[in-house]
């Protein structure tokens, strides 16, 4: 078997992996409309990439064109990376104004390439069909590097916000794309770059998975299946504190489905602006909600104290929104967590009917005076 | 990295980059929480043997290239620790899909020791396998044992993996099918031409393909009832195929049941009617549970028929109430959607014919 065979195998069984890839992403449940399509045009990419590289590697071992030629065609897959790499931003960016940022490297990584064809040139080519590469690849790679620290600063500063647990993945899947970028940049013929771009976007998949099952998509916290595994492996002394939306019901019922979610959206952004320094939001029930406090716990009053204005400053605003319930519990044993929980919640409901009885006496006054 | 061929390095290449993804799948799969602890322990084993499998694999075929003065020893030493691991990844993943049985442990188990210590041995009795005085490798009379004890637990596997996948309502064939084509493209390719390494890259890949499938699979089952929960019902509605009818369904008498009885057995009895739901509708479409006692199935046949299959489905729910003291029934309203353009309104008519049975249910318990 000559090794025009062998590759061609390779590139077959490549493209074999990127339709199961397709397929997946075309019958899955897990992933929004979005995320599929977005993923789906970066798989299609992919597919032209590899036949690219196939016809290449054929006309190179071939020896059917003359060294200039291939000189030429040899840099021309960068191109491919740089879409390839943009795409990935595009997918992975949440505002716009990140995708163009992103967008700045794979674009001049893109007129870098189109350049080498004229200038010095991306991988020079002797009259014995060796190719090496030229000081154009060095600089793409070196960009392409510039790039994932780009992009590292990027995720981490959106997962801080998001309390993203699974960020490692991340650093995973710029390494399995790092040792292909570095093997095909020291050994020009071992083409494994795209392979490991496929490895990657499986990877990615794997990520969104992670992150669909701990994931409220209303109020952006962490879920209630995520809240029962923590509170498994909580630590001592941490904090469990329980709020509770008042006449969260009433409000949903009065105003409609579409304001009580705007309500719990407003609400999540609230809790994540004051505690995800400090430790972990959940959504654990349709009006509860719970934080589970790690660090900073010298300052809970002032935390606490910041969520009743947050929230006054709200209903200032908009008369409508409810006012919240909160009671806590300190955790006195590592095996005590759903212990617990239940006396914050008692607290919580504890802490509740005062209000309650608070207000209703209040209207009772205001009504007794009305009446005389 | 050799110059003698090509495609060999390349191949060592994608040795490299696969080694490196199937790391960090390892340190995913540990991290995860996505999946229950048996399972991750089956993935997590499977892997690293499939690592240390491919590893070995890869010192074996590269070998020739490094100049080494005691190179058969090497040579048999790789080929034996690969040859007896190799089925054990296949064990581990039948492992993760589902509870092995004990007469299936007991056939396995001893399969598996019996090929490790014939593989072994072959260092010295060269019975699987052999390398000549130009360190070329042969294939021996007991290869057959070998390919034949794969061969069959590649097959179980199959098999048990499609039951799993079968048990869960929408199963996502295509995905499954393609990634066992790959890992038997890499499997036969190898066992054709013994010069072509792929079936661990094949398996490898395979394996990663399936920890995505198996994921998506759990993360669109409500645990409690046994069909679908919710994030795969609102997908659903989003990619709604028409003509198909859209059932409602609300137990009677569930909030009194958990009340009085406890959590526990409210979820004993949303299991029973999960499972009476499934009985009735599942061949025909897909059940969802959406919320504590709310149910829905979208069904795509037997369209003209729902009327049938609800009276099937009450007296299934008949046998639950006997279980069930406090249930008193379960209302079921529906509609049937033709075209895009009544969506909306068909989903909420279901609603409001299922609230209007519930009404007409209580009045008749009232007078």
């Amino acid at each position: 078997m000559t090794d025009l065979q062998l590759f061609g195998i390779i590139t077959f069984s490549h493209i074999m992996l990127i339709v199961a890839i397709i397929l997946f992403l075309t019958n899955n449940n897990m992933l929004t409309k979005k995320q599929s399509h977005k993923l789906v045009y970066i798989c299609i990419v992919q597919i032209v990439a590899v036949i690219y590289e196939f016809v290449f590697e054929f006309l190179y071992l071939q020896r059917l064109v003359s060294p200039q030629a291939i000189a030429y065609l040899y840099p021309a897959t960068q191109i491919f990376f740089s879409i390839q790499l943009f795409l990935v931003a595009n997918l992975m960016a949440t505002r716009k104004k990140t995708i163009y940022l992103t967008g700045i490297i794979p674009a001049l990584e893109f007129v870098l390439v189109a350049i080498s064809f004229w200038f010095w040139g991306g991988a020079t080519v002797s009259e014995e069909y060796e190719v090496s590469a030229g000081p154009m690849l060095y600089v793409i790679t070196v960009l392409n590097i510039a790039f994932f620290i780009v992009q590292q600063i990027m995720v981490i500063t959106v997962n801080k916000k998001s309390q993203n647990t699974s960020y490692y993945i991340y650093g995973l899947m710029s390494l399995v794309l790092l040792t292909g970028r570095v093997l095909q940049l020291y050994f020009t013929e071992v083409k494994v770059f795209l392979l490991s771009f496929t490895l990657t976007v499986l990877l990615y998949i794997i990520f969104l998975a992670n992150r669909t099952k701990e994931y409220d998509e209303i109020t952006k916290l962490l879920n209630r299946d995520a809240f029962t595994v923590n509170l498994r492996h909580i630590q001592k002394d941490s904090i469990i504190m329980v709020y509770d939306i008042d006449f969260f019901k009433v409000v949903n019922d009065d105003n409609g489905h579409e304001y009580g979610d705007h309500v719990l959206e407003k609400i999540g952004e609230i809790f994540l602006k004051v505690y995800s320094s400090s430790g972990k939001c959940y959504r654990i029930g349709g009006d509860e909600f719970s934080i589970i406090l790690t660090k900073n716990k010298e300052f809970l009053k002032s935390m606490v104290q910041r969520i009743d204005d947050m929230v006054e400053k709200e209903r200032k605003l908009d008369p409508n929104f409810p006012t919240v319930s909160y009671g806590m519990a300190v955790v006195e044993n590592d095996k005590f967590g759903e212990e617990t929980f239940y006396i914050a919640d008692k607290n919580m409901y504890e802490f509740k009917e005062k209000r309650k009885a608070q207000m209703t006496a209040q209207t009772q006054e205001i009504e007794v005076k009305i009446n005389g | 990295m050799y110059k003698e061929g090509i495609v060999v390095s390349i191949l060592a290449g994608i040795v490299i980059v696969l080694e490196v993804f199937m790391i960090s799948c390892i340190i995913t799969l540990m991290n995860t929480n996505s999946i229950s602890p048996r399972v991750k322990r089956g993935f997590v084993l499977s892997f690293i043997c499939l690592g240390i499998c491919q590893i070995a694999e890869f010192v074996t075929s590269h070998a020739v290239h490094w100049n080494m003065n005691d190179l058969s020893i090497v040579l048999y030493i790789g080929k034996a620790i690969e040859h007896s691991l190799a089925p054990v990844p296949l064990f581990f993943i039948a492992s993760a899909t589902s509870r092995l049985g004990k007469t299936y442990k007991y056939i396995t188990i001893p399969a598996m020791i019996l090929n490790s210590i014939v593989c072994i041995s072959s260092i010295f009795t060269r019975l699987t396998f052999s390398y000549d005085e130009n360190n070329v490798y042969h294939r021996e009379p007991m290869y057959i044992l070998f390919i034949g004890i794969i061969v069959a637990l590649v097959v179980y596997v199959i098999i048990r993996v499609y039951k799993a996948a079968v048990r869960f309502q929408r199963p996502n064939l295509p995905t499954l099918a393609s990634l066992l084509v790959i890992f038997l493209f890499g499997f036969f390719l190898h066992i054709m031409n013994p010069d072509i390494h792929s079936t661990w890259i094949g398996a490898i890949i395979a394996s990663g393909l399936f920890v995505l499938y198996y994921m998506d699979l759990v993360l669109q089952r409500d645990h409690v009832s046994g069909l679908m929960n919710r994030r795969s019902y609102a997908l659903a509605v989003e990619k709604l195929g028409f003509p198909c009818a859209y059932l409602m369904m609300d137990i009677d008498g569930f909030k009194k049941l958990n009340d009085t009885m406890g959590h526990q057995y409210g979820d004993e009895c949303l299991r029973a009617v999960g499972d009476a739901i499934h009985n009735a509708f599942g061949k025909y479409g897909t059940c969802y549970r959406i919320g504590g006692d709310e149910f829905v199935v979208i069904l795509t046949k037997k369209l003209d028929k729902v009327d049938s299959l609800i009276e099937q489905f009450n007296t299934e729910i008949e046998k639950v109430k006997s279980l069930f003291e406090p249930i008193e029934s379960v209302s079921v309203g529906y509609s049937i959607i033709r075209n895009i353009d009544e969506k909306a309104d068909k989903l909420q008519e279901a609603d409001i014919n299922m609230y209007k049975i519930k009404a007409d249910k209580k009045e008749n318990i009232t007078q």
